[in-house]
């Protein structure tokens, strides 16, 4: 290693002294051969002859010190770069051609690898599991606090035992409004458990988990990102939650918000946090690492022991209480569907990104094709000079390859640039941990992929460019017998493959933009126009007993009826799109015969407004009234399916049923209404029954406030949080309308950055198509001057001419047309099937075939004039050829 | 492109001549090559150049060493020697050389095996 630096460096002395010694060498013949008595011209002459080749045998002697590939190869970059900026016109658009294709790439792939291809972000997390207990009905949950206490006392199978809460804050100043957001309360040892690293400032110490320390604060990444713009002076700051002021002592790893999104994190006041909710009701997750040593084995069966100590209290009928050990590793890996579908529209963006590089590439390889015929002469003279054809495709690969990476590097700063605009995009697809973050990672591939395309795309055009006939190149006849459609073959071939996977792009964008725009204008069976929405959080002590929320929020209904504007307004446990609760129920006098399935429904408590405040329409029987309360008899309406569900054959009203964890309460049917949209936009109905809330009293209520006219929307809206907000200084209301919900809600926004993105892509892949066509429209007019002269000069009309361009690019566009048609039914089959309905959101095709032949027509329809379009300056100037000049041009 | 020794010479053939008539003595390039020429009674068609880029393989690998004098003639010149290497190279040569030629030869001669 040494000798070859040092060589690197002495390598100028051994130059000289080589081409001294020669010289020496060949002084020394001649002295010798004119001794002998040979005149001194002659003997110098035959000293070169026995010498041989001077030049050639100093050269070889050089090339011994050279380390050849490496030095080739530099060479050849430098080559490279010199032709590449010779022509800077070229240059330029196959760099921004490269950088656009890359770029997206590079973005995509970043939020990909960022939600997607992350290992864990805990340290050594095969040790941590999750410890979970079961309710009633056996259904695994989230521990209280009462069974997070047991097991901190008595589990000795672990290290550390953390805990989680929830806390809803309500943060800003009085300027700007308040914001709602959500938050943890972790115990102290929760980021040092789970290996987690503070991005800034320190984690939480011991004393700050005492009532009255704990007001510190660390932010998550996306926190201190969104809200605080990302101040790196942020640590030791203070911030308003709940009007106490808090001291932000850290912020979190970016990698942390894909397991837990929340905001906030705040130390976990055990007494606190179970004061306010009481100790059976306050949920503590529980996660925690294995001691040494211990297997999951081991710990599952010393925890489902402190489990049985801790039920030996409960009959035995009671399922709750059994303690569960999971493994993180298995716990983060089984998403939700709707987190799986957000990641599946990762995938597509990264599909439709990859199809906009292919068409890049395929553009920059057939302007390299083009590029090649003018380099012929070039080519030829390196040839005959005695430059090997590997060598000679090295070479253009490398300059191929050069021009890829300038490309690549660009792409990055393109990445880089669409950051904010892609996470705005992506806030739809919900706390999926996926975010841009242009870093060594995305930087490599982005490398990598261009050096591949450069490999892949570069190979055909350096091929063909060193497949010439050295005696015709040479003379200076280049340009105008240059075969016929065969020649152009390789040209042709990308032009058919760029169209064809720029129809790919549109018809999924097609396909995916018409599901969007059906769900969007799904009737949803009620009428969200118009629609304020105010929920309340009534998790404070005072609130506890039912009556009193049930009170506080009549009385907050009433007094925002009287409101001016304000047409009606009801309270509902949950507000449509939000789902709903599900039960199973009996039905008195089962009717043999009738559903024999699961008889689950969905239920939701509702007051006598609601429903004509919605809009919903009423198919038989009453609505609810204010005679229907906790005293009078047990009620209950139901939607269509439901009806249609339990009693096919029967008239549901006055039947009754109960629900099987209150079989004592009876409930009469005594109305009907129609089906709408409580989950999903393109949900399947499901069967509900909405109950009437006087006689449940539920927990969380919302109001829906139907306003007159939409002017009315804003006053109103500044109406109730002028008056709702002294109401109860505790109190955090979140408004909202029930367009924006709809907006809002998982169907559409889900598929919203996924269309949004593709309508980007299928823009960009028009554009390349229209440079792919005019590039090679142009070329082949200007490589066929001389033909098109001699036509004109034996007497073709210009249109004629111009129809003889048109009608080689139009065939080529309709084969990639036919193609890419054919590749697109293939390919929409990934798309994912059915809308998934209660269970989540997808991003399939909704109210739309796969094989839609509008979609099909219009994109055909688009590609065609993009094309055609492309042609019209190459044949404009095919027109204009002189045949006096195209044929002197020799 | 081919190099015209390769022609007429199997590769690593002029390197082993160059060692073994480097072992016996000293020598500078142009003496080198004449005294090939001469020992091969002129058999070896080589082209007087070609010892050039051999000697620089020598070199690099340290199996020779250079260094410039004045010769008998009074003349400038750049003066090889065999390094312990070389030495040591040109015995693995030449026995694997010689183990090569026997193979050829047994083929060569038929009726003899």
């Amino acid at each position: 290693m040494m000798n070859w630096f040092k060589q690197l460096f002495s390598r100028r002395r051994l130059y000289d002294d080589l081409s001294e010694e020669i010289h020496e060498h060949l002084e020394e013949k001649i002295e010798e051969l004119v001794a002998s008595g040979m005149p001194r011209k002659e003997a110098a002459a035959a000293a070169r002859r026995e010498f041989g080749n001077v030049t050639l045998m100093e050269g070889d002697s050089r090339e011994v010190w050279r380390w050849s590939s490496i030095e080739n190869f530099l060479m050849d970059v430098r080559y490279g770069l010199r032709m590449l900026r010779r022509s800077p016109g070229f240059t330029a658009i196959a760099v921004l051609t490269l950088a656009l294709g890359i770029g997206a790439n590079s973005a995509i792939f970043s939020l990909v690898d960022s939600s997607l291809l992350r290992a864990l972000p805990f340290s050594k997390s095969a040790r941590l599991v999750r410890i979970y207990t079961t309710e009633t009905d056996g259904e695994i949950h989230t521990p209280s606090a009462t069974e997070y206490l047991a097991l901190r006392k008595y589990a000795q199978s672990f290290d550390e035992i953390t805990g989680l809460g929830w806390a809803d804050y309500f943060y800003g100043s009085d300027q700007s409004g308040w914001q709602n957001i959500s938050g943890y309360r972790i115990t102290t040892n929760w980021l040092t458990a789970l290996g987690v690293q503070p991005y800034l400032g320190r984690n939480f110490v011991e004393e700050e988990q005492e009532a009255g320390r704990d007001n510190v604060a660390i932010l998550s990444f996306n926190c201190w990102r969104s809200r605080f713009h990302a101040d790196p002076q942020i640590v030791g700051q203070r911030l308003t939650l709940n009007r106490r002021n808090f001291t932000v002592v850290g912020v979190l790893p970016e990698t942390l918000g894909r397991y837990y999104g929340d905001d906030i994190f705040a130390p976990l006041v055990l007494s606190s946090y179970t004061a306010a909710r009481g100790r059976d009701r306050a949920r503590v997750q529980i996660a925690a690492r294995l001691k040494p040593g211990v297997t999951l084995g081991q710990a599952r069966s010393e925890i489902s022991v402190i489990a049985q100590q801790l039920r030996a209290s409960k009959p035995p009928t009671d399922l709750s209480g059994h303690l569960t050990v999971q493994e993180f590793t298995e716990e983060f890996q089984n998403l939700g569907p709707t987190a799986r579908n957000a990641q599946r529209g990762l995938w597509m963006m990264l599909g439709g990104a990859g199809l906009v590089l292919l068409i890049a590439s395929a553009n920059v390889s057939s302007l390299l094709l083009a590029r090649a015929v003018k380099r012929r002469k070039e080519i030829a003279v390196r040839a005959t000079l005695g430059c090997s054809r590997p060598r000679m495709i090295r070479q253009l690969l490398t300059e191929c390859a050069v021009l890829f990476l300038c490309g690549g590097i660009l792409g990055v700063l393109v990445a880089r640039w669409s950051e904010d605009l892609l996470m705005n995009l992506i806030a739809g697809l919900g706390p999926n941990g996926a975010y841009v973050s242009i870093n060594s990672r995305i930087f490599l591939f982005s490398l990598g992929v261009s050096f591949l395309c450069a490999l892949v795309f570069g190979f055909v055009p350096a091929l063909h460019a060193t497949r010439i006939n050295l005696n015709d190149s040479l003379k200076d006849v280049a340009p105008t017998t240059v075969g016929g459609f065969h020649s152009r073959r390789p040209r042709n071939l990308f032009l058919v493959s760029q169209v064809a996977l720029g129809m790919v792009l549109l018809v999924g964008f097609g396909l995916l933009l018409r599901s969007f725009l059906h769900v969007e204008s799904v009737p949803m069976g009620y009428d969200p126009a118009n629609v304020l929405t105010a929920s309340v959080g009534l998790s404070t002590p005072r609130y506890r007993e039912p009556s009193t929320r049930l009170h506080f929020l009549r009385a907050t209904v009433e007094r925002a009826r009287l409101m001016p504007g304000v047409e009606s307004a009801g309270m509902t446990e949950t507000l449509p799109l939000d789902g709903a609760d599900s039960g199973s129920l009996i039905v008195e006098n089962h009717a043999a015969g009738a559903h024999e399935g699961t008889r689950e429904t969905r239920r939701l408590s509702v007051d006598s407004e609601f429903f004509s405040t919605m809009k919903f329409t009423m198919l038989a029987g009453r609505a609810f009234n204010d005679n229907d309360s906790i005293d009078s008899a047990a009620v209950v309406i139901v939607n269509q399916t439901f009806a249609n569900k339990f009693f096919p054959k029967e008239n549901s009203l006055g039947r009754r049923f109960a629900f099987a964890d209150s079989p004592m309460t009876w409930r009469e049917i005594v109305g009907i209404v129609s089906n709408v949209r409580q989950r999903n936009l393109d949900e399947d109905s499901q069967p509900i029954a909405y109950l009437p809330l006087a006689q449940t009293l539920p927990h969380d209520l919302h109001l829906a406030i139907r306003v007159r006219d939409s002017a009315d929307m804003g006053p109103v809206s500044r109406g109730l949080s002028n008056w709702l907000w002294p109401l109860d200084q505790d109190l955090y209301w979140a408004q909202s309308t029930m367009l924006q919900r709809v907006h809002d809600s998982e169907s559409v926004s889900l598929r919203r950055p996924v269309v949004t993105l593709l309508a980007l892509f299928g823009g960009l892949a028009l554009l390349l198509a229209l440079i792919g066509v005019f590039g090679i429209t142009s070329f082949s007019v200007a490589e066929r001057t001389r033909e098109i002269g001699i036509r004109i000069a034996l007497g073709a009309a210009r249109s004629e001419v111009a129809g003889l361009v048109l009608k080689e690019t139009l065939l080529l566009t309709v084969a990639g047309l036919a193609s890419g048609a054919l590749a697109a039914l293939v390919l929409t089959q990934l798309l994912p099937a059915g809308p998934l309905g209660w269970s989540g959101s997808a991003i399939s095709l909704y109210g739309v075939s796969r094989t839609d032949s509008l979609t099909y027509f219009c994109s055909c329809a688009v590609l065609g004039f993009v094309a055609l379009a492309a042609c019209y300056i190459p044949a404009q100037r095919a027109m204009r050829v002189d045949p006096m000049v195209a044929l002197r041009y020799e | 492109m081919k190099k015209p020794e390769q022609r007429d010479l199997f590769p690593g053939a002029l390197e082993m001549m160059i060692l073994r008539t480097l072992k016996r003595q000293p020598l500078h390039g142009y003496a080198l090559v004449q005294h090939i020429k001469r020992t091969s009674n002129d058999l070896l068609q080589i082209e007087e150049g070609s010892l050039y880029p051999a000697l620089q393989r020598l070199l690099k690998e340290e199996l020779v060493k250079a260094e410039w004098a004045v010769s008998s003639t009074n003349r400038r010149v750049r003066i090889y020697r065999l390094t312990a290497a070389g030495a040591k190279h040109l015995q693995r040569q030449v026995s694997s050389f010689e183990r090569m030629l026997e193979g050829i030869t047994r083929v060569l001669t038929p009726g003899e095996s």
